[in-house]
Order: structure tokens, then sequence, then C-alpha cells
């Protein structure tokens, strides 16, 4: 087991390093750049600003010198975008705010899911299956895009009972809508994937050996199929987890959360280099370090697999 | 009273296509400590009709008619009720060891599940009956056994674990699903001798469900025969095997190599078994007889009993006889 992640964490290396070059090479391939505007500057302007930040360099220098400023000093070098601040400071500030969200969505996708999923499950063929596979199919098509006006329409325009937007700190009634509006479409995908594999379960050979047995239906769920049926929705949850972290772009555009999603677009609007890269790599790290988590998981649940 | 009585049993299927009827209206006891044996081919309707009196029918079965066990009628049971009686008075062996074990969980807990539920028993005197259970069914190392997960056993050591389980609570009655069809030779007369033993030892009545006529020479009292959901056949075993009555059972047991006599030629019973979504008309087995006659293709025989203890379904009074002929 800890072989296995140590290999993990070996090849994460070089395809953190891949990510790098190949986001670098697209940023730099896009037309424009940090410092074009309407009215162009003066070119000893520019050439001096660009000798500051080191755009004056190869490009291939560049990236070293990039490559190097993060793996000696953690440092991802200065926005170009908002004097006297470092990329760093951008995701010191919006990272915790995504992640505030994106977790509490996490938890209610998943908890909301796997029992909504479990319920259709055992009653399969009746009106509370039908019930649920019609909730799931609903906000599985409904995009967070669409959710989130909606959201503001009932609960702030008509109902007058939640904030329009802001966080404040990330009091709970700013945390709500964003939480639903992003968690809506996880928890329907994790509820079908749930019930399906439930379902497949409950028909297997060993569950019919623990009604043989005399067993509830109680332990026969929480005992004997759960954990099998969890298998599926585990290799889900990690792609789910980066998923709703980098999906807080539509959610900050709409709430005003002020999360790392808006400053990703924006970056990549103003060609902020260094903010795109940033916010890039960490979400690369993000997946590399979730896919890891499920595998991890996957054997703690699974006796059959040992790395 | 008989221990188990079976009264016009009917298990019905519904399909995309149409009403399956995989058992139709079948009737037989169970005495206590005997042994009967279940034959038929797949599809027979012999597993559907012990998986009908334990209620582990599948979703779209449903199951008419009368099962009662010790006088209490066990169909439409509820379902409280019915898990006093599984794993604790009734207790089922199926087909498939690799399968039949929940592969998440640990042999022990598997086994002290049951103790600990039918028994009143504490965890620690569960693990303790559990072992002495594996010891019973000759599994060396139980200590350790125990203590593993079903995949880090064969599929002989876990049949001995599905035995060891079924048997553990005392069981009057332990069904057992062609317990000895997926594993070696070798394996299958040892598991043999085991329910042999085991079915003595406890008093067990033992239902055999089986297409393997030799595992019913070697340990069946009582046998059954079934063909398209219909019993056609029940008897002795050796009143059955000397003496055949229906065409059904002496086919079967002419399609059965002769150890004694090699030379002679294997003589399978011709066509296939029939689908249940189009059965023939009459007696379902007249298109593969030798020995039709024209009554048969119109009518279906009643299975009729005969003052030897006998019973069997055929309008053909006649010797029933067939040249063996060389290779």
């Amino acid at each position: 087991m800890f072989r296995f992640i140590l290999r993990r964490i070996a090849i994460a290396i070089p395809t953190m390093l891949i990510l790098i070059i190949i986001s670098f090479v697209l940023i730099k391939s896009a037309p424009g750049g940090p410092f074009t505007s309407e009215r162009p500057l003066p070119e000893q302007v520019l050439a001096n600003i660009e000798a500051k930040y080191g755009l004056d360099k190869p490009y291939h220098q560049q990236l070293i010198d990039y490559i190097v400023g993060i793996v000696t000093r953690g440092d991802f070098g200065p926005s170009f975008r908002y004097k006297d601040r470092t990329v760093n400071d951008v995701i010191a500030q919006g990272f915790p705010v995504t992640l505030t969200y994106g977790f509490w969505s996490f938890i209610v996708a998943v908890s909301v899911g796997v029992s909504l999923g479990i319920i259709a499950a055992i009653f399969h063929n009746s009106w509370i299956d039908y019930f649920a596979v019609g909730i799931s199919i609903g906000a599985q098509v409904l995009p967070n895009f669409v959710m989130a006006p909606i959201l503001v329409i009932i609960f702030t325009l008509w109902l007058n009972w939640l904030p329009g937007g802001g966080w404040h700190g990330g009091q709970w009634q700013y945390i709500i809508m964003p939480v639903i509006a992003l968690s809506t479409s996880y928890m329907a995908s994790i509820a079908r994937i749930m019930r399906s594999s439930m379902l497949e379960v409950l028909n297997s050979n060993f569950i019919r050996t623990a009604k043989a047995k005399g067993l509830s239906w109680r332990r026969i769920i929480f005992k004997h199929a759960l954990k099998p049926a969890l298998l599926p929705v585990i290799t889900y949850l990690g792609p789910a987890f980066v998923g709703m972290i980098t999906g807080s772009v539509v959610i900050d555009m709409y709430f005003s959360t002020g999360g790392i999603g808006r400053e990703f677009v924006n970056s990549a609007l103003n060609r902020d280099y260094s903010v795109i890269m940033g916010i890039t790599i960490l979400f690369g790290f993000l997946t590399i370090s979730f896919n890891l988590l499920v595998d991890i998981l996957y054997a703690w649940i699974d006796p059959k697999i040992r790395y | 009273m008989s221990l188990l009585e079976f009264k016009n049993l009917s298990v019905n299927f519904t399909t995309f296509s149409g009403t399956v009827k995989a058992v139709d209206n079948v009737s037989f006891n169970i005495e206590k400590g005997e042994t009967v044996a279940i034959v038929g081919e797949s599809g027979s309707g012999k597993s559907q009709t012990m998986l009908a009196a334990l209620g582990l029918l599948a979703e779209n079965g449903k199951a008419e008619g009368s099962v009662k066990f010790a006088g209490r009628e066990l169909i439409n049971l509820e379902i409280s009720e019915l898990n006093k009686i599984r794993g604790n008075k009734i207790s089922m062996v199926f087909q498939d060891p690799m399968t039949s074990l929940n592969p998440f969980i640990r042999i022990s807990e598997q086994m002290i599940e049951v103790l600990t539920l039918h028994k009143g028993m504490s965890n620690a005197e569960a693990k303790k009956e559990a072992i002495r259970m594996l010891d019973a069914v000759h599994l060396p190392d139980a200590k350790q056994v125990i203590n593993r997960f079903p995949h880090e056993l064969s599929g002989g050591m876990r049949q001995r674990v599905m035995i060891a389980i079924a048997l553990s609570c005392k069981p009057e009655i332990l069904i057992a699903d062609e317990p000895t069809t997926a594993l070696d030779v070798t394996v299958q007369a040892q598991m043999l001798d085991l329910f042999k033993g085991l079915t003595k030892d406890f008093g067990t009545s033992l239902i055999l469900i089986t297409h393997d006529l030799g595992v019913v020479a070697g340990i069946a009292d009582r046998m059954l025969v079934m063909y398209a959901g219909r019993i056609v056949e029940q008897g002795n075993v050796e009143q059955i095997f000397y003496t055949p009555r229906h065409p059904y059972s002496f086919g079967l047991l002419h399609s059965t190599p002769h150890v004694d006599n090699p030379k002679l030629r294997l003589d399978p019973i011709r066509g296939l078994p029939p689908s249940l979504e189009n059965l023939p008309s009459g007696c379902a087995f007249h298109p593969r007889c030798d020995f039709k006659l024209e009554r048969c293709l119109k009518e279906a025989p009643k299975l009729v009993h005969t003052a030897d203890g006998r019973a069997n379904a055929c309008f053909y009074k006649g010797e029933l006889k067939r040249e063996g002929r060389e290779k």
C-alpha cells in the first residue's frame, strides 16, 4: 500500500510537468498578452515592463524560471494585472471560499444522492422509484447556470428569504444557494449510479444467501449490499469533487462569492499568464490527489483489491 | 403430518413475452430425517420449487398454492415471520459457492451473524460455535480460515463454509441446490460424504436438487423426477433406478455412462427441453418420447399414485425397453 502511494506520487510529478508545459504553450500561443490594450503602450514602456516580469527572455527560459520558482520557493510568480499581488495571494484569497462551498456541495451531493439511490433501488419499480428517477433526470439536465438564476428568482426576489449574492465570510445564508446550484446535478448523477449498482447487487447470489439466512432487510442493505454498491459511486467521487471546484466559475459569476472560479475566468480574459498557470496547476494537483484518494478508498472497501 | 408439505404449488414469472409457468401444480411431502433428490434438466422447475418455499423467488416471480412447514403455511407468510424460519429451521446451500458468499465480509462475520440472530448467542460464543462448525465440515485450520475473506478460499472450501453456515442452527431441513455442480469430482465425493454424515448426525432432512444421477444413487432415499415444471415420477431411488416407469426417467437413466459395460453407446434423450413460454400440447414430453400414444398429444397425464408408494404421470403402461447398442 505504502509503495503504491509512493509510486503514484512519483507518476504525479511528470504528469504535473506535462500539464505545466502544455498550459504554458497554449497560453503563449493565444493572441494578445497581459499588457495589450486598446491604446497600445509606447514601445519603450512595454519593453521595460516585459523586462521587469522576465517576458523578454526566450520562452524555454521563462518556463524553466517558472518551474524553478515553484519547486524551490513555492512561488507561483507575480500577477501581471494586479499590482502588488502575487499568484499565491490570489489563490489564498479565493480558494478558501471555493473550498468552503465546494465542500458543502460535495457533502450534500453525496448524502442526498446516495440515500435517494438506495431508496429507489429498495422500492424498485414502485412510484417511489419512479419519483426518485424523475427527480434525478430533472436535476441532471438542469445545468447550474440555469439553476442559479432560478434559485435567485425564487428565494431572493419572490420569497425574500436569502440574499442574492455575496459571501460575508461564509455566513450560512450566503452559502445555501451556491451549494444547491452546484450540488444538484452531481447529486442526481450519484443517485442514478447508486440506484443501478444497488439494484445489481441486490440481485446477486450473495444477497440471496443473506435472505436465505433470515437476515432483516436493514441488515441486508447496510451490512451486505451497501459496500459493494458504493464502489461505482466512489469511482465517480474523485472527478465529481474536482468538477465542483472547477464548476465554481459559474457560481462565482452568479452569486458574487469571490471564489477562485471568477479569478480563473478573469485571468484568462486578461491574459494574466501567471494566474492562469497557478490555478491550472492547482486544479491539476486536486485532480491527481483525489484520484489517488479514491484508489486508496477502493482498497479499503474492497478486500480483493491490494496494491 | 409431514415435516414439509407441498400442495398444488405453482410458480409463475411475468416476463416481457408473457407469463411463464416454471412450476405447475406440484404436490409432494418431505418426512423428518429423509433425503429426497429432485432430479431434472435445467429449467425443469426444481430450484424454483424450493426457492418459492423460502420466499426467495426473483422479483417477477409469484408462487401460488401451499407449502406447509410443520403445519405452518409458508407461502405469503409475513417476511418477519419467514425470517425466523429461514436459516434457522430451513436452510439452503446454493449451487455456486464462488458467488454465494459476500466477497466484502470476512467468513467469521458471515457465520456469526446467523448464530447471533437465531440463537441469541454473544459474538464470542458464536465465533466459538462457528469454528466448531467449520471443524464439523472438515475444513482444515478452521481457526485461521474463519478470519479470511471468501476470495482467499478455494471453491471446495467455500462450499464447506456455506454448508457450515446452513447447518449452524441445526435446521430441520437442509435444501442443497446442486451443491456439487461447480466442484471437482474428487471434492464432489467428499461433499456427498459430508452431507450423508451431517444429516445423520443432526437428524436433518435433506432435499437435494441435482441433475446428477450418480449423486442421487449415492445419497438419496427417495427421488422426484421433474420435467417442464411438473413431477413426472416419484418413488424410492432403487425402484426408479431399476424399473423406471416414466419414459423421461427411463431416458435419463439410459443416458448415463455404464462403467460395468463401457461398450454400450450413450443413448441421449433426443430433442431439447421445451421452452416454458411455449410448451407442447398434452404431455410436455411427447415430442421427445419413444413411447407416445395418440392420447399424449392432446391430454396431459396426471400424477397417479400406486399402492407400492410410487407415482408417475404417463399414459403408456407397457414395458419401457430399448436395445443397448454397442459402439
